[in-house]
C-alpha cells in the first residue's frame, strides 16, 4: 500500500520538480555547516543510495545544496532538506569511486545568499552488501506490541516486510503478543536462515531447502531454547547460546534504565539436517552467549563469564550482582568432517582490564575479530560505556575503533561479505533509539568515520519511534512472502532431539 | 415543499440537540480522555503507520477529527454534526419517504450507544480514532453508494460496485464492502447479488495479502473496524454492528413501507428510534470509579491539580488508582500523614470485562510524581508498545526526559508533539526546561530534586518520610520493602513498630518541640499502648501534647484500644469505626485487616 501511495507521490512531485539553481557570488560565510544525519567528512560505498540530509539552520530561508565530483560533474539539491536524484546520485557516486565529492550548502539569509564551509564525502573503491535486514521493536522493556522484520536495499530506499508478528497476533487488544527475534543467514545468502517467534506460537523458523519449518529448540537435556544463533558459514549447522534472560529495572538516573542479564546460559550446536542439539559447554557457574563462527567454519567464537553463585543466592539474585559479570572471548575448534568440538582457549580475556564483551564476529579474511566491549554484561545495547572493539587476529593487538565510536551505546555489529563494511547498532543520535549505522573499515585495518543508513526523508531517524535492531547484512533478499513464513509460524513445532 | 423541508429537518434537529446536550453533560470527561489516549500528527511516519492496514482511511480521519476533543465540546460538537450529517445524507440517497425518515437517524444514535459504553478498555486501544472512525466509515460508505444508486443501468450499476470493492477496499475497508452491498438491497437482481458477493467474498482477502504485509488477512472482512479493541466485550460491539445492519437494510425498509399505510410506517419507524435512543443511557457503562477516573484524567491533562484531590476524596470505594492519586495530591499538599488515613483504605475492583491493571492507567503518572522518572518512562513505553502511541503517553515520556535533562530525547517527543493542534504549547513550555539553568529554577523539579537529593536513610524530614510512603505505597511492580522500613508512614501501614521508634525518636532528637502529624501522634500512642510501657506511653502524650485533640481522643477510647489490642471483638471494632473514623486506629484495626493490595 506504501509503495502504491509512495509511486503516486513521486510521480507528482517528478511532474512539479525542477533542478535549483545555484546561486552565483554567494559569500563565504566561513561557517561548517551542521547536517542531520551527519554526512561531513565520511566514507561511503559507491553502490549506496542518495545520503539525503537535513540543514540545521533556522534562520536562512532556502537552501540549496551542490554536490560535486572530481571532474566537476553536479548535482544539485534544494530546500532544507537536500533530497538528491537517485540515478544522478548514482551516476555521480560510481563515477567518483575512489575519489572525494565535495559539498557545498548555500543558504539564503536576509543579507543574501552565503555558503558554508564546503566538506567531503569519500567515496570507497569497494561496493557495500546490497541488503541488510533487521528487527523494527520499540526500545521497549516489558511488552512488546508490534514486530517486524524487514530488509532494505541500501543501494535505494526500498524497504519490504520479512515477517510481522501481527499476521498471528492481531486478534484482539488482551491476546498475548509475540516477540520475534534473532535472525541469522548462513553466509550472507537468504537461502538458509532462521529467526526465533517467543511465546504466542513460539518455536524458531528455519528455512532451508526452500522450505520454512517451525522447530522447538528446547529439550529435556537443554535449559531452554535456541537464542542467540549463528549459521556456520558452509554447513547445516547453527550455533546456539541457551539464555534464561532477565530484567532489571534501574530506579534512578538517566545513564541507565534497565539491565538485561542471564541467569542460566549454555552454548549448543544444533544441526539443521539431523535435528539434533549437541552440547558445546554446559556449566551452571559458567555463562556463554553470543556465538559466531570463523569465516572457515573451523572455529567457534563466544562469549563467556564465570561468576559463581553465593550458596544462599539463587540466578535470580543475580540481578544484585549484574555489575561484577564480566565476559570474555573463547573460542573452540571444530571438525566439519566429525562434528567435534575442540577444548577452548582465551581469545580476549576482558575480564582482566575490568570490561566485558559481546558478539565476537570474525572478518570474512579471517584476520580481524570485532566485538563490542562494555563495563559489564552482554546486552550492551543498553550500555552506555558500549563501544566497537577489533583484535587483529595475527598480532593479537586489541583496540578501540574509536573513529566509529560514540559517547553512547555502540553495539551490535556485522561485517559485509567483502569485509570492507561494518554495521551497527548505535543510540547516538538520542541516547535510546537505536538506529543502524555503517563504517568503512580499510584494507589496512583503519576504521573511518560511520554515516547513518540512508533515508530518502532525511529527518527519518529523528521522527521514528522504534529502534533498529540487529542489523545483518545479505547479497540477497528473502526470498520467501510474510505470509508464507506465518504459515509456517501457526503451524505445531517439529521437536529436535538431544544428540547424546 | 417548504413543510416536507421541515418535516425532514426538524427531527434531525432535534436529534442534534438531544445528542449535543446529553453528550455535553455526561461524556464530555469521556471525549478528553479519549482523545488524550489516541494520537495524530501530520507526518508521513504517522500516516504510514495507519495506513499499513486496510480500511485506514476512516481511523486516519477519525484520529484527526479526535484530536478536537481536547476541547470537549468541541469534539461532541464535531460528533454530533457528523451524526446528524449521517441521518441526512442517508436519507438524501435512499430518498426516504416522509414517515420514515426519523429511521435514518438510527445508525448515528446506535453508534452514540456504542461511544457512551466504553470502559476502562480505553485505557488501551490499539486502533486510532476509535471515536469518529464509524461515523466516517459510515458516511464515506453511503455516500460511496449514492453514485450507484443514480446510475440507471443494471450491468454500470454493478460495474460501479465491483470498482467499489476493488479500488476502494484498500482505502475504506469494511466500509467500502458495505457500500457495495448496500444498492443490492433497493432492487434485489439474484443474478447480480450472485455476482457481488462472489467477488466479495475474495477480493479483500486476496488485496489484503497483497498490499498490507502486516496485516493478518483473516480479519480482512472487518479491516476499518476498531476490531482488537474491546474485544471480550461484544456486547458494546452489539450497537456498531446493529448501526451497520440499519444502515444496510435502510434501503430494503423504504420498499417495505411502500406496501403499508402510512400512519403504521411512521409508527413502527418512531417506535424504533425511540427503541435506539432508550439504548443510549442503558447501554452507558455506569461505574462511578470510572467515572471519577476520568474526570481525573481530564483534570490532570489541562493542569487542574486542585479538582483531583477533590474528586478523589469524594469517591466511595474507590479503586487503587483513585486511591493513589489522592494520596499524590496529599503529599503534595504536605497532608499526607496528617489525613491519609482520614480516607477509605479499602480498594475496590476494577469492575469491567476489559480489565487494565492499575499499572497501566496510573502508573506513568504516578511514578513521575515521585520522581521515579525511569520507572514512569517504563510504564509509558510499556503502554505505548502494548497498545499504541498517545498523546498522554508522549507528554509523559517528555516529561520524563526533560527532567532527566536527555536533551536529544526529549527533543525528538517534543517535535512529535510540536505537530499537533492542542499539544505545541506544552511542548514549546517543556522545551524551555531543556536549558539546565531554566530547569533548575522550575519548582516542580526543584521540589523533586530536593527529595532525590535525601540521602537513603534519612529520616527526620516528613515530607521524605511522605514520599518514601509513596513510593513503597504505590510501587506498583517492584516492591522494595527494605527501602520502605525506612520510611515512617510506610512503617505504620506496614505496622513495622521497631523501624517506626526508632524514627520518631530520632524525628524527636533532631527536631525537639516539632507537632508531630497527626497520623504519627496516633499510631505513637497506640504503639505504646501495646508495648504496656506506661513511661513510654507517659513521655509519648507528653510528647504529642496532652491537651491536644489526638491525646485526649485517645484517653476516651483508651479502654476500648486496649480491648482491641488484647481481647479483640468484631462489636468493639466496630464501635471503634464508629468512635474513631478516619484515624490511625481505625485504619489500624478495621482497613488494614481488609488488607491492602500492592498489585
Amino acid at each position: 500500500m506504501k509503495t502504491y501511495i509512495i509511486s503516486i507521490i513521486s510521480l507528482a512531485m517528478l511532474i512539479a520538480s525542477c533542478t535549483p539553481e545555484v546561486p552565483r557570488d554567494a559569500r563565504d560565510n566561513n561557517k561548517k555547516v551542521s547536517i542531520f544525519p551527519d554526512y561531513t567528512e565520511v566514507v561511503i560505498p559507491p553502490n549506496i543510495a542518495p545520503c539525503n540530509f537535513h540543514i540545521n539552520d533556522t534562520v536562512a530561508t532556502d537552501f540549496v545544496t551542490v554536490i560535486e565530483g572530481s571532474d566537476g560533474q553536479q548535482i544539485v539539491a534544494g530546500g532544507v532538506d537536500a533530497r538528491f536524484s537517485e540515478s544522478k546520485w548514482h551516476q555521480l557516486v560510481a563515477q567518483n569511486k575512489g575519489s572525494e565529492l565535495n559539498v557545498t550548502v548555500y543558504a539564503k539569509t536576509s543579507e543574501g545568499w552565503e555558503h558554508y564551509r564546503p566538506f567531503a564525502i569519500s567515496v570507497a573503491e569497494e561496493p557495500i552488501d546490497e541488503y541488510i535486514s533487521y528487527r523494527i521493536i520499540e526500545p521497549s522493556y516489558k511488552n512488546y506490541g508490534s514486530i517486524t522484520l524487514r530488509q532494505r536495499n541500501l543501494t535505494n530506499f526500498d524497504e519490504s516486510v520479512i515477517y510481522s508478528n501481527e499476521e498471528i497476533n492481531m486478534q484482539d487488544a488482551e491476546s498475548s503478543y509475540q516477540c520475534v527475534n534473532c535472525h541469522s543467514y548462513q553466509n550472507y545468502h537468504t537461502d538458509n536462515f532462521q529467526f526465533h517467534v517467543r511465546h504466542n506460537k513460539g518455536g524458531t523458523v528455519i528455512v532451508t531447502g526452500g522450505k520454512a519449518v517451525k522447530y522447538n529448540l528446547k529439550t529435556d537435556s537443554t535449559i531452554g531454547a535456541g537464542v542467540y544463533p549463528a549459521w556456520h558459514p558452509s554447513e547445516p549447522v547453527i550455533a546456539y547460546s541457551l539464555d534464561h534472560t532477565v530484567q532489571a529495572f534501574l530506579i534512578d538516573g538517566p545513564k541507565h534504565k534497565i539491565e538485561v542479564l542471564d541467569t542460566l546460559s549454555d552454548m549448543v550446536l544444533y544441526y539443521v539436517d539431523t535435528n539434533e542439539i549437541q552440547n558445546v559447554r554446559k556449566s551452571k557457574d559458567w555463562y556463554e552467549t553470543t556465538p559466531g563462527w570463523s569465516p572457515q567454519g573451523d572455529m567457534l567464537y563466544y562469549c563467556t563469564a564465570y561468576f559463581p553463585l553465593d550458596v544462599t543466592d539463587t540466578h535470580y539474585d543475580l540481578g544484585n550482582h549484574y555489575d561484577r559479570i564480566l565476559y570474555d572471548i573463547v573460542r573452540h575448534p571444530y571438525d566439519v568432517k566429525t562434528r567435534t568440538i575442540g577444548e577452548a582457549d582465551t581469545v580476549f580475556k576482558a575480564s582482566t582490564i575490568g570490561k566485558s564483551a559481546s558478539f565476537p564476529r570474525v572478518s570474512p579474511d579471517g584476520r580481524y575479530l570485532l566485538f563490542g566491549l562494555a563495563d559489564y554484561g552482554y546486552f550492551h545495547v543498553w550500555h552506555r560505556s558500549s563501544d566497537l572493539h577489533v583484535i587483529d587476529l595475527q598480532t593479537m593487538e586489541e583496540r578501540s575503533l574509536t573513529d566509529m565510536n560514540s559517547p553512547e551505546t555502540d553495539s551490535y555489529h556485522a561485517w559485509s561479505s567483502n569485509g570492507r563494511w561494518i554495521v551497527f547498532s548505535t543510540r547516538r543520535e538520542d541516547g535510546n533509539y537505536t538506529r543502524a549505522y555503517i563504517g568503512y573499515f580499510d584494507k589496512n585495518g583503519k576504521e573511518h568515520k560511520p554515516f547513518a543508513v540512508p533515508q530518502s526523508d532525511p529527518l527519518f531517524n529523528k521522527k521514528f519511534m522504534k529502534s533498529f535492531n540487529a542489523t545483518e547484512f545479505m547479497v540477497e533478499p528473502v526470498k520467501f512472502s510474510p505470509q508464507e513464513l506465518a504459515v509456517a509460524v501457526r503451524k505445531a513445532p517439529v521437536q529436535a532431539k538431544f544428540f547424546k | 415543499m417548504k413543510k416536507q423541508y421541515l418535516q425532514q429537518i426538524i427531527p434531525l434537529a432535534v436529534f442534534a440537540i438531544f445528542a449535543f446536550a446529553y453528550l455535553a453533560i455526561t461524556a464530555q470527561d469521556l471525549f478528553y480522555v479519549v482523545q488524550s489516549q489516541d494520537y495524530f500528527v501530520y507526518d508521513s511516519l504517522y500516516f504510514d503507520r495507519v495506513a499499513s492496514y486496510p480500511g485506514w482511511v476512516a481511523p486516519y480521519a477519525g484520529s484527526f477529527l479526535t484530536q478536537f476533543a481536547y476541547h470537549p465540546l468541541l469534539g461532541i460538537g464535531l460528533f454530533v454534526l457528523l451524526l446528524t450529517a449521517l441521518a441526512w445524507i442517508a436519507q438524501a440517497v435512499w430518498r426516504m419517504p416522509r414517515q420514515l425518515s426519523a429511521l435514518t437517524l438510527v445508525p448515528s444514535v446506535l453508534v452514540m450507544a456504542f461511544v457512551v459504553g466504553w470502559d476502562y478498555g480505553l485505557f488501551g486501544t490499539r486502533h486510532y480514532g476509535n471515536l469518529f472512525s464509524p461515523i466516517v466509515g459510515l458516511i464515506l460508505a453511503t455516500l460511496l453508494t449514492a453514485v450507484s444508486v443514480r446510475l440507471k443501468n443494471r450491468w454500470i450499476r454493478y460495474a460501479w460496485s465491483m470498482a467499489v470493492i476493488i479500488l476502494f477496499y484498500p482505502f475504506l475497508g469494511v466500509y467500502a464492502l458495505m457500500a457495495a452491498v448496500m444498492p443490492l438491497m433497493l432492487r434485489f437482481d439474484k443474478l447480480i447479488v450472485l455476482l457481488t458477493l462472489v467477488p466479495l467474498a475474495f477480493v479483500p482477502y486476496i488485496e489484503a495479502q497483497w498490499l498490507f504485509p502486516n496485516f493478518n488477512s483473516h480479519f480482512c472482512m472487518i479491516a476499518g473496524l476498531p476490531f482488537r479493541d474491546y474485544f471480550k466485550t461484544p456486547q458494546m460491539w452489539v450497537p456498531l454492528y446493529a448501526a451497520f445492519a440499519v444502515s444496510i437494510l435502510l434501503p430494503l425498509s423504504a420498499r417495505v413501507a411502500e406496501k403499508m399505510k402510512p400512519r403504521i410506517a411512521t409508527a413502527i419507524s418512531c417506535a424504533v428510534v425511540v427503541a435506539a435512543v432508550a439504548l443510549v443511557p442503558i447501554l452507558r457503562f455506569d461505574d462511578s470509579n470510572f467515572k471519577t477516573l476520568l474526570a481525573v484524567e481530564h483534570a490532570y491533562g489541562v493542569g487542574n491539580d486542585n479538582r483531583v484531590l477533590q474528586l478523589c476524596t469524594a469517591q466511595q470505594r474507590p479503586i487503587r488508582s483513585i486511591v493513589v492519586y489522592r494520596n499524590i495530591e496529599l503529599w503534595k499538599r504536605g497532608e499526607l500523614l496528617d489525613k491519609m488515613f482520614q480516607y477509605t483504605w479499602e480498594t475496590d475492583t476494577i469492575k469491567s470485562v476489559n480489565l487494565r491493571m492499575n499499572t497501566y492507567i496510573t502508573g506513568a503518572r504516578a511514578f513521575q510524581h515521585y520522581t521515579f522518572w525511569n520507572f514512569s518512562y517504563r510504564w509509558a513505553m510499556e503502554r505505548m508498545v502494548m497498545y499504541k502511541p498517545s498523546y498522554a503517553d508522549i507528554q509523559i515520556m517528555a516529561k520524563n526526559v526533560v527532567y532527566n535533562h536527555e536533551t536529544d530525547l526529549a527533543n525528538k517527543y517534543l517535535s512529535q508533539l510540536d505537530n499537533t493542534l492542542f499539544y505545541k504549547d506544552w511542548a514549546h513550555a517543556q522545551r524551555r526546561l531543556l536549558s539546565l539553568e531554566t530547569l533548575q529554577a522550575d519548582s516542580a523539579y526543584m521540589t523533586h530534586r530536593q527529595i532525590i537529593l535525601v540521602p537513603p536513610g534519612a529520616i527526620d524530614n516528613t515530607e521524605y518520610c511522605e514520599y518514601m510512603l509513596l513510593k513503597y505505597f504505590t510501587n506498583l511492580y517492584a516492591l522494595t520493602p527494605k527501602r520502605a522500613e525506612l520510611c515512617l508512614a510506610a512503617c505504620m501501614i506496614m505496622h513495622k513498630e521497631d523501624e517506626f521508634w526508632q524514627i520518631v525518636l530520632a524525628e524527636e532528637k533532631a527536631n525537639p518541640g516539632t507537632k508531630l502529624p497527626r497520623h504519627v501522634q496516633e499510631a505513637a500512642l497506640l504503639y505504646a499502648l501495646k508495648k504496656q510501657n506506661a513511661r513510654l506511653l507517659a513521655q509519648i502524650k507528653l510528647m504529642v501534647g496532652p491537651q491536644g485533640t489526638v491525646c485526649q481522643q485517645f484517653e476516651r477510647n483508651q479502654d476500648l484500644l486496649t480491648r482491641l489490642l488484647t481481647t479483640p471483638t468484631m462489636s468493639d471494632v466496630n464501635t471503634l469505626s464508629a468512635l474513631c473514623p478516619g484515624t490511625y486506629w481505625n485504619y489500624y484495626f478495621n482497613d488494614s485487616r481488609k488488607g491492602v493490595i500492592f498489585d
